[in-house]
């Protein structure tokens, strides 16, 4: 088994018609989702509708139970071999408590097979704001240098596809407009970015796009410069509607 | 394939696979907490079957092999259990799959990092063992006992590191890990036990001892080749 | 979790049970009770042992259906590794069980023998370790495949195969260990005399043969769970049930 070469790439992720199934529930059912380069794509719903499922079809350490997701060209067969250009960050830390920020981000840099990994991760923590802190334990950071720390170990390896998995839980205002810019900025580097976020505000703020599910189901898309209230409104009619649908059948 | 891919990923394997472990070993340097609780455990494990084992005024010694082994297996339960719990925490082994190494590299990663460890804690256990019991051992057995042991380690840090792995998700995984741990590593006991009995006891023949390290050595093989082979498909849902 | 793409069979319609299963369960049915005279009643009574050599006639077969499934058990395992199938895993799961079964009539006739013909229960015999460990590794088996989550089959494929490996290992350290190799039950009793001969291959016979029912029928059942677990779903997809 030979490392994963890093010239795989991809202009385009495709979830077509994914369903996923645990047991006797189904997670995610039929389920199209496209998401582009440069563009922000945002996951909404109640709890329990999906989204973190979908989120994690995208990151091939789940594979649907019937449909496909497609990277790109990159043959079904070889989805795994994307993983080293998705980025993840979420809401727990994703580092080691009891390294450095530097050693954290330096460890993953070493196994994205960089070759000057501790001066990246020098460079990386600087670019991220992180330079003080830089030589602490990482179980000393606050949660918004947690989360900074965590975007620059996801941009190690300079991924195509971010995932943010609920990254703003938990973190004050200034600090996820920190991370917010931060994000921003990748983004006009071209990244894809899926997001997941309770967050209508949030969501409008950094989103292109929105797939709303309602009990592992699209019940709508929302596209076009979404703002905090038109996105309040429609995502409420879209679960109402469906949820209302539901009621009668039963 | 050609030869030199072939090549070319295995040495990337083992580049990576030492990352890791240096990483693991990096973190414990820094709380030094399951080398210490291990260490003292495996200690303790020694001292409580010492006094069990009393007979008269001295403890018998030819339970001394079976309790270097036992105390050996429960230590290393404990710290299998927090070598992978420290992975859990912060959900790092997410961010760990999702970079590009391969699948044994991050295995025998693992696997190295306990096997460190174990090796620690064996450098407590056995002196401890060796003064509780007034044993003596001609340098030649010593450095035939720490053969068995290095074999012993190896077996079981690729066994517990599997199935501590298969279980990272479980909910009550610490109960879990050591009763799936201990039916798979009986052989490795049973050999272990005999050969460090037969080295124990200075009059006997060493013939039992040979026999012994050449099962070890099939037994490592065929479990760490077995490991890699299912360590792939387990941690994807 | 179940395989969507898998064709099942046609729900609506049932699993129909082939002929050859009924037949195979009606012969098993006979020659159980056959069993049973020919070997209360026409096998003649041991004169040492006496009616505990009875004892004899399920035990050696059970081992031996132990010997048989480990095969079953490594082949299904690997097949599935290797094709996913889910009818792969669902003959290793029903052969798992089945060792386990026929394990644990081993581990509770051998002591019960051991115990007249060397005056105690249990004796660290060869044979009788190594099934002791293989019963314990199966049950771990077992147990990962209840709890360790959406992998749980791959995972529980693959401890079965170094189960096997393991008894392997047993039954050669088990060896070293005692040192001494104890009398092998089979051979002690080698003479069998004809009346015993007749009844004890007979015993062989219908064990294998209810081992292959049983296997059968557990796999069906499997794909029956998966059926059942489909159509449940779409009764929550109709809204029909939460």
């Amino acid at each position: 088994m030979a490392p994963i070469q890093s010239e795989v790439d991809f202009d385009r992720v495709e979830a077509l018609g994914v369903s996923k199934i645990y047991e006797r529930h189904r997670a995610l059912s039929n389920v199209d989702l496209r998401l582009e380069r440069g563009k922000t794509t945002a996951l909404l719903g109640p709890n329990g509708a999906g989204k973190t499922t979908l989120l994690w079809l995208f990151s091939t350490l789940s594979r649907p139970t019937s449909g496909e997701v497609r990277f790109g060209d990159l043959p079904l067969k070889r989805n795994k071999e994307a993983r080293g250009k998705i980025g993840l960050l979420s809401h727990a830390s994703l580092t080691y408590g009891d390294l450095s920020g530097l050693e954290n981000v330096a460890f993953f840099a070493r196994l994205y097979g960089c070759r000057f990994p501790d001066r990246e991760a020098e460079q990386l923590l600087q670019e991220f704001g992180l330079e003080d802190a830089m030589r602490r334990p990482v179980k000393t950071y606050s949660r918004g240098m947690l989360q900074r720390l965590g975007l620059a170990r996801a941009w190690v390896g300079r991924p195509t596809l971010l995932l943010l998995d609920e990254p703003f839980t938990g973190l004050d205002r200034a600090s996820t407009m920190v991370v917010i810019d931060r994000i921003r900025a990748l983004q006009r580097q071209g990244t894809m970015t899926l997001m997941v976020s309770h967050d209508l505000e949030i969501t409008a703020e950094l989103a292109d796009e929105a797939l709303v599910l309602v009990r592992g189901r699209t019940a709508g898309r929302l596209t076009g410069p979404l703002k905090p209230d038109t996105l309040r409104t429609a995502y409420r009619e879209m679960v109402e509607t469906l949820i209302a649908k539901r009621g009668r059948t039963e | 394939m050609s030869v030199r891919q072939e090549i070319a990923g295995f040495v990337s394997i083992l580049r990576d696979s030492w990352i890791v472990a240096k990483k693991d070993l990096r973190v414990e340097l820094r709380s030094k907490e399951i080398l210490l609780t291990t260490a003292y455990f495996g200690f303790l494990v020694v001292l409580v079957f010492s006094f069990s084992f009393f007979y008269g005024d001295a403890p018998l010694h030819a339970v001394a092999a079976g309790i270097l082994w036992v105390a050996v297996a429960f230590a290393g339960t404990l710290g299998l259990g927090r070598v992978f719990e420290r992975e859990r925490e912060g959900d790092c082994i997410r961010a760990l799959l999702l970079t590009p190494i391969a699948r044994p590299a991050l295995f025998l990663g693992k696997a190295l990092g306990v096997f460190v460890f174990m090796l620690v804690v064996e450098a407590v256990v056995v002196p401890a063992l060796f003064f509780f019991f007034n044993l003596a051992i001609t340098a030649e057995r010593a450095g035939m006992l720490a053969l068995v042991l290095l074999l012993g380690t190896i077996g079981y840090s690729v066994i517990g590191t599997l199935l501590a792995s298969m279980l990272l998700r479980a909910q009550t995984k610490d109960v879990l890990l050591t009763i799936v741990l201990y039916p798979f590593i009986l052989p490795l006991l049973i050999l272990g036990v005999k050969a460090t009995a037969a080295l124990f006891d200075l009059t006997g023949e060493l013939g039992v001892f040979s026999e012994c390290v050449r099962l070890l050595v099939a037994f490592d093989v065929v479990f760490l080749v077995a490991s890699l082979w299912t360590f792939e498909p387990i941690l994807v849902d | 979790m179940p395989n969507a793409k898998e064709e099942l069979f046609d729900t609506s319609r049932g699993l129909p049970v082939p002929w050859t299963l009924t037949g195979l369960s009606a012969l098993v049915g006979i020659l159980f009770p056959i069993c049973i005279a020919l070997v209360f009643f026409y096998a003649p009574l041991e004169k040492e042992m006496g009616y505990v050599q009875k004892i004899f006639y399920f035990h050696v077969p059970a081992a031996w259906i132990m010997l048989i499934s480990a095969p079953v058990m490594a082949y299904s395992s690997i097949a599935f590794l290797w094709r996913r199938t889910d009818n792969w895993d669902r003959l290793n799961d029903a052969a798992v069980e089945l060792a386990i079964l026929f394990g644990v009539l081993v581990l509770i006739s051998g002591p019960l023998w051991g115990r007249k013909a060397w005056g105690v229960y249990w004796v660290w015999d060869v044979r009788l370790t190594s099934s002791l460990v293989l019963v314990l590794t199966l049950v771990a088996c077992k147990i990962v495949r209840a709890y360790a989550g959406p992998s749980a089959k791959q995972i529980s494929a693959g401890l079965s195969v170094l189960a096997v490996c393991n008894a392997v290992f047993v039954y050669v350290s088990v060896d070293i260990w005692r040192g001494t190799h104890p009398e092998k039950v089979v051979n002690k009793s080698g003479g069998l005399a004809p009346g015993m001969r007749l009844a004890f291959w007979m015993c062989v016979l219908t064990f294998i043969l209810g081992y292959v029912v049983m296997l059968w029928t557990r796999v069906r059942a499997g794909k029956l769970r998966t059926a059942l677990d489909r159509l449940h779903m779409k009764a929550i997809e109709a809204g029909l049930e939460d």
